[in-house]
């Protein structure tokens, strides 16, 4: 995890510092972008569109704080302007038929290839009720569930109350259960 | 590090285990590296999306396509050769072409050439279903453009010394072609006619429909049966019956192109 002292030379743009803070959120703004999407291609052209964001904004990164919601927060704006332009609702229809699913890490010595093949079923079920779920709920979820933030830290990102947030997540968990029973065999 | 909300109901527990357990999605290692380098270089990534840039050409591009598709179905078609009659050249823009080279001269026929018939030669050109025009022996024409479909339906052509004959067809109804002569203008909408431009002035006869001749004092509907000329030097035209050997030569246009099946029904024997 990157120090204060680091953050400072991240805001400062010495590149070996960008290459550490890189590193270190790469994986997760990718992982979000593809989970929120559904979708390879898409989650690359946000990945890049959000780390040109950061670039840009490294002025008002804060070294004293975690900077992951900082970024969490770019990278939601960014899928959120893409799922407001009409040209996504466009793609998303052929999503299903064309998607090219993303490669999931199922690397970790110990699973056999029987659970790591049921892990994968079990992940592309739950990709799919996701992909059912209204946007700013698959939000809502993947950024707590999948990404450990707060909800206060959503609410930070999201721009809306601590309480809305949690209303709406737990409407958000139900509705998503719902679809998973609607589509396990 | 977590606060469960309003999602800590027992059977809301599997699903988010569920999500916990997602795997961590991969990117390529492709994609990885060149994004990090892009990030780290000066942070000037390379967008390859750029939504507003790419709605505009899309619409642009429609747009062309739609306007070269309007403009290619909106062509009235091209100047061909019915039938010539007679021996000598046709000088097409100052290029002269043998009367017998027919492949040669419809080549060289266009919109706004210079068409100059010979003393023997005489040429009957045709717009398929919209105009057939015979150029008479030592007529200089200059050749209008077909007229558009839907639109760009007023032609222009200029006559500067000769005679020529024509009949319009259906396709040309809608249509004007105005024929510019030296001592005014002759506007055609319909009809069989013959302007001729020689020693005698500027003159136009009709054998049917009508025809509006601009002069400087004023327009005057010549009509059928009728002729308008306007001798050199003067400025107002006078109205008298259509002479009976151009009457007869108009029936003769009229009936050839009608038995031939309308304007444009393909080339006829030369030597009429």
């Amino acid at each position: 995890m990157l120090s204060a002292a680091d953050l400072e030379r991240v805001r400062a743009r010495e590149p070996a510092a960008l290459e550490r803070f890189f590193d270190e959120h790469f994986d997760r703004v990718f992982g979000l972008l593809y989970r929120l999407t559904s979708d390879r291609a898409t989650a690359e052209d946000l990945t890049q569109e959000t780390f040109l964001k950061i670039h840009r904004a490294l002025g008002s990164l804060d070294p004293s704080r975690d900077p992951w919601p900082w970024v969490a927060t770019i990278a939601t704006n960014v899928c959120r302007d893409h799922w407001g332009a009409a040209s996504s609702r466009l793609q998303a229809r052929s999503d299903s038929i064309d998607g090219e699913p993303a490669r999931t890490d199922l690397r970790d010595g110990g699973t056999n290839p029987e659970e790591a093949t049921r892990a994968l079923q079990e992940a592309a079920l739950l990709q799919e009720a996701l992909g059912k779920l209204a946007e700013p709920a698959r939000l809502l979820v993947l950024l707590h569930d999948w990404q450990g933030l707060r909800h206060d830290e959503i609410a930070q990102i999201t721009g809306q109350s601590h309480a809305a947030v949690r209303q709406q997540y737990g409407r958000a968990l139900a509705l998503l259960r719902g679809l998973l029973g609607n589509l396990r065999p | 590090m977590m606060d469960d909300g309003d999602g800590r109901a027992p059977e809301n527990q599997r699903v988010r285990d569920a999500l916990r357990a997602l795997p961590p999605v991969v990117a390529s290692a492709e994609f990885r590296a060149r994004t990090r380098r892009e990030f780290t270089s000066g942070g000037e990534v390379a967008k390859r999306r750029r939504p507003l840039a790419v709605a505009l050409a899309l619409a642009a591009s429609i747009a062309l396509a739609l306007g070269g598709f309007a403009w290619l179905a909106n062509r009235g078609g091209s100047w061909t050769i019915a039938a010539t009659s007679g021996v000598g050249v046709v000088e097409v823009d100052g290029r002269a072409i043998d009367l017998a080279d027919a492949a040669g001269l419809a080549s060289a026929l266009a919109p706004g050439v210079r068409v100059s018939t010979g003393a023997r030669a005489e040429l009957e050109l045709e717009l398929e279903g919209s105009l057939t025009l015979v150029v008479t022996p030592e007529t200089t024409l200059r050749l209008p453009a077909a007229p558009g479909r839907w639109f760009g339906r007023n032609v222009t052509a200029a006559l500067e010394r000769g005679e020529i004959r024509g009949h319009t067809g259906r396709r040309f109804d809608g249509a004007h072609l105005r024929i510019d002569l030296a001592g005014g203008s002759v506007e055609v909408t319909g009809t069989t006619f013959a302007v001729l431009a020689n020693a005698e002035g500027s003159c136009v006869c009709v054998l049917d429909g009508t025809v509006r001749m601009r002069e400087r004092d004023g327009t005057f509907v010549v009509a059928p049966g009728r002729r308008r000329v306007i001798p050199p030097g003067e400025s107002a035209g006078r109205d008298e019956p259509i002479r009976p050997a151009e009457a007869m030569k108009l029936e003769m246009l009229r009936e050839q192109v009608e038995a031939a099946g309308t304007p444009g029904s393909g080339p006829r024997q030369a030597g009429r």
